[in-house]
């Protein structure tokens, strides 16, 4: 049985901690990340605590240095209290069903009887970076850490449709997973994709990430994995897929989780959009991970200026980095290619001369054009953040 | 006040049958079940008038952490956060409870620092309207700086030998390190702590260490 105490011992023991380091000249990594409070949860590292019930985790950003993000460090995102905390893989069944000549009740072995499909996709919640919009706006205050790069294998989700067989006259597909809202009027978190984009090719049921099973906190069983789109989709822990004959306008998916229906999704500044629409796919993000902001660098001493780069589906061209606040740029070097899904790794060796404060840029470009703003667009939910990030850093 | 109690006792009953429950499945084959336990972790509200029914209602759905988490926002914001709670959600909170919340969140969480109606504003007090800098020291600073203390890095204390060898000496120079941090230290932006409160916070610091 749980200890209700646990949490309150669990802080007094850190506190205790620091107090300990303080008097050994020590710097305690450990309690505060980015001016935050981490906290571990099962199966989980030392993560950025936002909520606990339901648990919103962020990554801290130095495991953005690796190219793949390891499980027990891939953040949390969880809308409603009742998340699931035990499932028996010999009771646990995908139903498929719907619109569809056969109902499907799918077991991990049955599951794992598909073609196993693996490849490396961002997983980045909508709102990441939705604390750094002015004016400031409700929702999860994530920072830069609500991202991931995994692995991830499954089957494809074309391949279960098909054999359900979907009828003529399907327009939507909704999934839902095995969470659940704590009140009866609360929504239940269901997702749906329009069956076009359902039956493409890349869509999978993941019950792998990394090579190992999900952690119960990102989806144990299986999840779906929409590469290229936000994670809003990649609905966790699933249940049950509905194939409807009519447009799915539930609340996750109407009014929320919506971006103004114009070419840049933003309005101006505190204004309430007209039309919208679903998110979707996500827009081309760069970031610099290291030197980290505010560090000291020794003047003509050459520093790797290292970061990551990734767009909604697009391979990423270039990445042009400033060293002067966007004055002037260079390219950078791009490392490993892990496909059109994934991030890839820039480098930029810079050698500053002069002693002073120096703001370091980063703007990533992809194959078909799309790039980020040097000013934030807006919208009301705090959405597709991706201006051009800048740090500071000292020379000296 | 009955009520709330009664709710909270309620849904920590609910949550400890639970653990019962999946505690005392029998005869399941451990190799396919996994199972993890959810840490229950405390939020601390601040002190004021609205507290207790804001830590009762609005932890029902979820934690509070969902509040402490938000930046400040000015009441009408509040108001429109309470009321998707309620419309949307389906809120248990009457209009007499809703408008108690709302002040409460607009007063300690707003943009606005004063209290609507508290004990603070009665008070007389020496920094002008709001609350002091000193309780404006310990609600935002004293975690890392007790005492004037810090108990992160020990080199780094508020203490006035210390901030002068570190080239601080007026309240401006602190204001500067609230807006833009060394490491270990959280980032006070303007919606954290306004100008006006920074600079109270800064004269309390040269004042007392
Ligand atoms: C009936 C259930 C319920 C109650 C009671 C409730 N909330 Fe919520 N609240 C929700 C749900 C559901 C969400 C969305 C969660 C998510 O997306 O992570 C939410 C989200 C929030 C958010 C994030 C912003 C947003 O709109 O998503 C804030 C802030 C918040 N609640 C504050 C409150 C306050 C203050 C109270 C007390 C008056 C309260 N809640 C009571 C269900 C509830
Ligand atoms: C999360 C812990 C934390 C909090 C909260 C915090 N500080 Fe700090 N503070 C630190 C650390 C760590 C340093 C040392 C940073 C460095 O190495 O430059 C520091 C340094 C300082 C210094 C420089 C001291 C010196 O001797 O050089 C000042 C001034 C200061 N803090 C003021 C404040 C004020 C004012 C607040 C509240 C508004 C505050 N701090 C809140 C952790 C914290």
């Amino acid at each position: 049985m749980k200890d209700i105490n646990f949490s309150r011992r669990d802080f007094l023991r850190t506190a205790g901690a620091v107090g300990l380091a303080a008097a050994f000249g020590g710097f305690p990594s450990d309690i505060f990340a980015e001016g935050r409070r981490l906290y571990k949860f099962p199966e989980k590292t030392d993560l950025i605590l936002l909520t606990s019930r339901p648990p919103q985790l962020e990554t801290p950003l130095h495991y953005f240095k690796e190219l793949i993000t390891p499980n027990e460090a891939l953040f949390v995102r969880w809308h409603l209290a009742d998340i699931p905390a035990y499932v028996d893989l010999n009771k646990w069944r995908l139903k498929i069903g719907g619109n569809a000549d056969k109902v499907l009740e799918l077991s991990m072995d049955d599951l794992k009887k598909f073609e196993k499909v693996t490849y490396t996709a961002v997983i980045q919640c909508s709102g990441n970076g939705r604390s750094f919009f002015e004016p400031r706006v409700p929702g999860g205050q994530w920072q830069n850490g609500a991202m991931g790069n995994v692995t991830w294998s499954g089957a494809r989700l074309k391949d279960i449709l098909n054999q359900a067989g979907i009828r003529a006259g399907s327009v939507d597909v909704v999934f839902d997973g095995l969470d659940s809202g704590p009140l009866p009027k609360v929504p239940d978190f269901l997702k749906s994709l329009p069956v076009d984009k359902a039956v493409g090719e890349d869509i999978i049921i993941a019950y792998e990430m990394n090579g190992g099973p999900l952690t119960m906190l990102n989806g144990f069983p299986a999840r779906l994995v929409v590469p290229g789109w936000f994670a809003t989709y990649w609905v966790k822990a699933l249940r049950e897929i509905t194939v409807v004959t009519k447009k799915y306008e539930e609340f996750w998916m109407k009014p929320a989780y919506r971006i103004p229906d114009n070419p840049c999704a933003c309005v101006p500044p505190g204004s309430k959009p007209g039309r919208t629409v679903p998110i979707t796919r996500m827009n081309t993000r760069s970031l610099i991970i290291g030197p980290s902001n505010g560090a000291n660098l020794k003047a003509n001493v050459p520093v790797d200026i290292m970061g990551i780069a990734f767009s909604g589906g697009y391979s990423i061209k270039d990445v042009i980095v400033s060293v002067d606040g966007g004055k002037s740029w260079g390219e950078s070097r791009c490392g490993k290619d892990m496909g059109k899904y994934s991030w890839i790794q820039w480098f930029y060796t810079w050698k500053p001369e002069k002693k002073g404060k120096y703001i370091l840029m980063a703007r990533a470009t992809n194959s078909i054009g799309e790039s980020q703003p040097f000013e934030s667009l807006w919208n009301p939910s705090g959405y597709m953040w991706n201006k051009i990030e800048s740090i500071e850093v000292n020379v000296v | 006040m009955k009520v709330l109690i009664a709710l909270t006792a309620a849904i920590f009953i609910s949550v400890i049958s639970m653990q019962l429950n999946a505690a005392s499945i029998e005869g399941v084959d451990e190799s396919t079940v996994k199972s993890i336990d959810l840490p229950a972790i405390e939020v601390d509200l601040k002190e004021g008038a609205g507290k207790d029914k804001t830590a009762a209602f609005c932890n029902i759905c979820h934690s509070t952490d969902y509040i402490t988490m938000q930046p400040r926002f000015p009441a009408d914001t509040w108001s429109a956060i309470v009321h998707k709670m309620i419309v949307v959600f389906g809120a248990p909170v009457n209009e007499d409870d809703s408008r108690a919340i709302i002040n409460y969140l607009s007063s300690h969480y707003g943009t606005s620092e004063r209290p609507a109606s508290s004990e603070m504003q009665m008070k007389q007090n020496p920094d002008g309207p709001g609350p002091t800098g000193e309780e404006l020291f310990k609600r935002n600073c004293a975690v890392c700086h007790p005492g004037g203390g810090n108990t992160i890095n020990p080199d780094k204390t508020l203490n006035m030998d210390h901030l002068k060898t570190h080239g601080i000496k007026k309240a401006e120079d602190i204001i500067r390190i609230m807006r833009n941090p060394g490491p270990g230290m959280r980032t006070f932006d303007e919606y954290a702590v306004p100008d006006k409160d920074a600079k109270k916070i800064a004269e309390y610091i040269l004042k007392t260490f």
